[in-house]
């Protein structure tokens, strides 16, 4: 039975980067499965033994062609070579820069160079958006393919890992992408020693004792960092979902015990529960269901896993737990899951702090709040403001001093989340300080930067992107004097122009049309509130 | 085909029949999320047994895209 009270932390071995994570487990549990996939209609499985060696593969490769420190970008869906790419770079002493699949040709051309990437390793479905980028850009294009069998079978190099001894763990190892305040996005620039220990400490809050998915995309720290290396640190098998199209049969292969998610996650497996049972005519037993199981829970008898086996066994029958982080999720979901044997444990990160700072744990949970702070990091409140400090926190913004400058604060970093402790230490978020729109699927969207793109248009004279009731509106002040006869109608063009350009999280779905200019501050800003 | 969409659409969304046109923008009129948008592709591929690639899905906006896209490849 749930106890839910404070208990000790979890005792998991600490390692110092990322390298020696990888080096260890290989060494200590060589002939456990790390990851899964489906390749066709079969499951295929990497130890921490092949992982290590694949990794040594490609590192090497790397080390033969390119000069260390490069940037090594790498653009694919969710893959095992995307994973020993990475490692690859990293180990190598190189950089990872990891670009969002979603972004069109001229958002990924812009990171590419922002980024200063010398090197960008693509998976074959995105061949010809590297070809096309390949005619712009003067980055070396590689496909992962190659580089995964660059060495061939059966011919490890395990000397490559005395040159890499003197890769330090302090530098620069992965860039990150985020949605900033300005519009563009920011390269959050972690080293091995900033994940590695976010890894050790999230660890100890809560306990993993079976398999899990990966489903959030990999350039996100939260989907990788946390979702793909912290299970890999607790050596449980991480099955990688490479297209969500899939999910369902990969839950019922991988059979997870936990799942990370995004609130957008929990809200669709929801739905899916409530419309096939809808389908199946039997509605009213669910409601009764939960009533009896919530019922009985007070009582203190737990039979849920008989009353939701059918439920359950959509997820692979061994589910027990769902950590959501990214965005705010509503209550209600947690208390339906629970009332059906999962407890859905809210966590709270940012991909500037590696990213996990506080989670909820298996047995020390309360609701509404995104649990208790991990042992690593320190959190003060500042003005309601949330502000961190620790070694999981960033080296800084790449190649932007002054937004890494505005970033701290007597060297505590600046979340722009609003929230407080409460005096058993859990958090608790209540809003943001800075403009980000986050949305139910994790994803921060800026609304300048969707400002921006309207603004080229010569018909959009001002305008101001925020969410409402979780739809991102465009609020547009036409211009006046503009030709255009049927303002409506030129506006939603523009609307649609725009959305075939975004990912499908980005873009705007609601148009409002002003009669009159937006208020303004002194400075002839646009008040936002 | 615009019917087997319009209806595949229309069983997910539980909308009203004749809500949905060509024009009708699954996102931004439907309200959907991007995970609804691949529910309802992977309904697609079971029901004209294509398989449609994953980085097709984002360029499928409105109803109109979708019956382009599988009539070209039924």
């Amino acid at each position: 039975m749930m106890r839910n009270k404070d208990y000790p932390l979890y005792e998991l071995e600490e390692y110092e980067s990322l390298s020696q994570m990888v080096c260890e487990k290989a060494r200590t549990c060589p002939d456990k499965v790390a990851f899964q996939y489906m390749r066709g209609k079969k499951v295929q499985s990497i130890t921490y033994r092949k992982y290590l060696e694949d990794v040594l593969a490609a590192g090497k490769y790397l080390s033969e062609h390119f000069d260390r420190r490069s940037h090594i970008a790498i653009l694919g869906e969710n893959s095992y070579p995307w994973l020993v790419v990475f490692m690859a770079a990293v180990m190598s002493g190189n950089v990872a820069v990891l670009l969002d699949k979603e972004l069109d040709t001229a958002g990924l051309q812009d990171l590419l160079t922002r980024s200063n990437s010398q090197v960008c390793v693509y998976s074959e479905s995105y061949s010809d958006v590297a070809k096309e980028l390949d005619e712009n850009l003067t980055v070396e294009f590689l496909l992962m393919e190659v580089l995964l069998q660059a060495q061939g079978i059966g011919n490890v190099d395990y000397t490559i890992l005395d040159e890499w001894r003197s890769v330090n763990k302090k530098d620069l190892a992965a860039l990150f992408y985020t949605s900033g305040t300005s519009g563009k996005s920011k390269g959050v620039m972690l080293s091995q020693e900033n994940i590695m220990e976010d890894i050790n400490f999230a660890c100890k809050n809560f306990f993993l004792s079976g398999g899990t998915p990966a489903v959030l995309p990999f350039h996100h720290a939260f989907g990788l960092l946390t979702a793909v290396f912290a299970p890999f640190n607790y050596e449980h098998t991480v099955f990688i979902n490479s297209s969500l199209k899939h999910i369902k049969r990969d839950l019922l292969e991988a059979k997870p015990q936990m799942m990370m998610l995004v609130p957008l996650f929990v809200e669709s497996f929801y739905k899916t529960i409530w419309q096939t049972a809808k389908k199946q005519r039997a509605e009213w037993k669910l409601h009764l269901g939960i009533a009896f199981s919530n019922f009985l829970l007070r009582l203190g008898v737990d039979i849920r896993k008989t009353l939701f086996r059918a439920v359950l066994s959509a997820f692979g029958g061994r589910l027990e737990y769902i950590i959501c982080g990214g965005a705010p999720l509503q209550e209600k979901y947690v208390q339906v899951f629970r009332s059906m044997g999962i407890e859905v444990l809210n966590g709270y990160g940012i991909t500037e702090c590696s990213p996990v700072v506080a989670t909820n744990r298996n047995f020390y949970h309360r609701d509404g709040s995104v649990g208790q702070i991990l042992k690593g990091s320190r959190v003060r409140i500042q003005n309601g403001e949330i502000q961190i400090h620790g070694k999981n926190v960033m080296l800084g913004y790449y190649q932007d001093g002054q937004a890494t400058e505005d970033a701290f604060e007597e060297g505590w970093f600046k979340t722009g989340d609003l929230g407080y402790i409460d005096e058993d230490g859990f958090l608790y978020i209540t809003g943001r300080a800075k403009n980000l729109i986050i949305l139910s699927n994790g994803e921060n969207v800026s609304p300048e930067e969707l400002e921006n793109l309207l603004l080229d248009y010569e018909l959009v004279k001002e305008v101001l992107v925020y969410a409402e009731n979780e739809s991102i509106t465009a609020e547009i002040y036409p211009d006046p004097e503009s030709s255009f006869d049927d303002i409506q109608k030129g506006l939603q063009d523009i609307l649609d122009s725009c959305n075939r350009r975004l990912p499908v999280y980005k873009r705007i779905q609601r148009l409002k049309i002003r009669q009159e200019e937006f208020p303004k501050t002194t400075t002839k800003k646009i008040k936002r509130w | 085909m615009l019917e087997k969409v319009k209806e595949i659409i229309q069983n997910y969304t539980e909308l009203p029949a004749g809500e949905i046109t060509l024009e009708t923008d699954l996102v931004k009129d439907l309200d959907l999320n991007s995970l609804d948008v691949v529910n309802i592709v992977v309904t697609f591929e079971d029901e004209f047994d294509i398989e449609i690639p994953d980085r097709v899905i984002s360029s499928l906006t409105k109803v109109v895209d979708i019956v382009k896209y599988l009539e070209e490849h039924v």
